[in-house]
């Protein structure tokens, strides 16, 4: 039936499709290690990893705590992956930035409901531009922290407080109570505040920040066709003014096509694929 | 240059696909030890032993799996891949076997923590070692 639909909604169906396709593989693949039928966990693919053990190998050649060539090999392909598509890692694999969406989708609905319209729109809290991007500066130091101290260490010292490893890991090692009250915190967050972990904590979303501002691949806005409507301003799970600008090259654009998808009228917003310049 | 939405999702495949497989294509160790040797080994005398062992899952429990081994005569070179719960140890054949070693592995090993004896900690799952031409 698929072919029939409109390539907004096929591509949309597809992201939703695909984003649970990652989170059941992630779920499986936790629930298999918990079992004892695999030795492959799921730290084995967070390429995170990769970026945690990069001072322990280039200062000590050899890898941190439990990562592996596979988590480096992963954090490279991402990082390429970013240089073109910007963070679509988040927007269509990350299975919290998957989780996270489909909480502001329930609340969507929720505020929807209560208020009786269909308009797409936000809910809970909406800090101010200013604010929003001063607490998005707050990954950098968790980022920083992370890395010198897994490196000081050799333990993954992220491990215990990280959302995808306490959701997917079944209570794995370095999973305490603590692990469960940071995580009730988080989503109470992502609940209040869209995105919250996404947008104001994911030390790997800070990480590939200046590799997604420089990606190849933007969202164009044609400025004679739009109607100033600002739809996609208010249906960007990222909160990017995507009205207020000529190409989208915001490094928190994960091209999740949302703006795209609601935009109102035909061929105001569009994919391109840029060359070398800014 | 306009271009559609379906190369996102293509470019996520290929390249998580070049990371998953690439990453078998490079090995590089998470822990080395070097074991102190006084007499000399013939080179045709060295072999390697390779197990998969399940309880070595990190730096910390590789080191642990080493510390096992401390007193085995004839251990040169301790190897661990921790992602891959895989070690590798290199031996002289003339003072010690593959049997000996994988006896010494899954023994008690001493928890600097709890300064205690450990029992079945680490139990050898593979022998993948290659042959004496190996």
């Amino acid at each position: 039936m698929a072919v029939f639909l409109r390539e907004d909604s096929r591509v949309k169906a597809f992201r939703t499709l695909f984003q649970i396709f990652w989170v059941a593989a992630t779920a499986v693949t936790g629930f298999r290690f918990a079992m004892g039928w695999t030795r492959t966990s799921i730290e084995t693919y967070c390429p995170f990893g990769g970026l945690e053990t990069a001072l322990s190998l280039f200062t000590q050649k050899q890898f941190a705590c439990a990562t592996g060539e596979r988590n480096l090999a992963l954090f490279l392909a991402l990082l390429i992956l970013t240089l073109l598509s910007r963070k679509s890692f988040c927007g269509w694999v990350c299975p919290v930035g998957a989780i996270s969406e489909w909480f502001v989708l329930m609340g969507r609905k929720l505020f929807s409901m209560k208020r009786g319209t269909k308009k797409a729109g936000w809910y809970g809290l909406q800090p101010s531009p200013q604010v929003d991007g001063a607490l998005r500066w707050l990954r950098l130091p968790i980022l920083i922290l992370i890395l010198v101290f897994t490196y000081k260490t050799g333990e993954l010292i992220f491990r215990g407080y990280d959302p995808y490893y306490i959701l997917f890991s079944l209570h794995g090692h370095d999973v305490t109570l603590w692990s469960y009250g940071i995580l009730a915190v988080i989503v109470t967050g992502v609940i209040l505040l869209p995105m919250a972990w996404c947008r104001y904590l994911c030390p790997l979303g800070a990480a590939l920040w200046p590799a997604s501002a420089l990606g190849r691949l933007r969202i164009a806005r044609n400025d004679k066709a739009c109607t100033g409507c600002r739809t996609c301003d208010q249906i960007c799970p990222q909160a990017i003014a995507v009205s207020k600008v000529d190409q989208v090259r915001s490094g928190e654009c994960t091209l999740c096509f949302e703006c795209m998808e609601n935009c109102p009228e035909e061929g105001v917003l569009e994919l391109q694929l840029k060359g070398l310049e800014r | 240059m306009k271009v559609s939405r379906w190369v996102v999702p293509v470019l996520i495949v290929l390249l998580i696909a070049a990371g998953v497989f690439g990453a078998g294509t490079f090995t590089i160790p998470s822990l080395t030890i070097d074991f102190p040797t006084e007499e000399k080994t013939a080179p045709e005398s060295i072999r390697t032993a390779v197990f998969v062992i399940e309880g070595v899952r990190c730096v910390d429990t590789a080191r642990t799996a080493a510390s096992a081994l401390e007193d085995t005569p004839g251990v040169i070179r301790y190897v661990a891949y921790a992602s891959r719960n895989r070690v590798e140890i290199l031996y002289d054949a003339t003072r010690t076997d593959e049997e000996t070693l994988r006896e010494a592995i899954e023994g008690p090993v001493y928890d600097q923590v709890s300064q205690e004896f450990l029992f079945h900690v680490f139990k050898v799952l593979e022998i993948d070692s290659p042959g004496p031409e190996g």
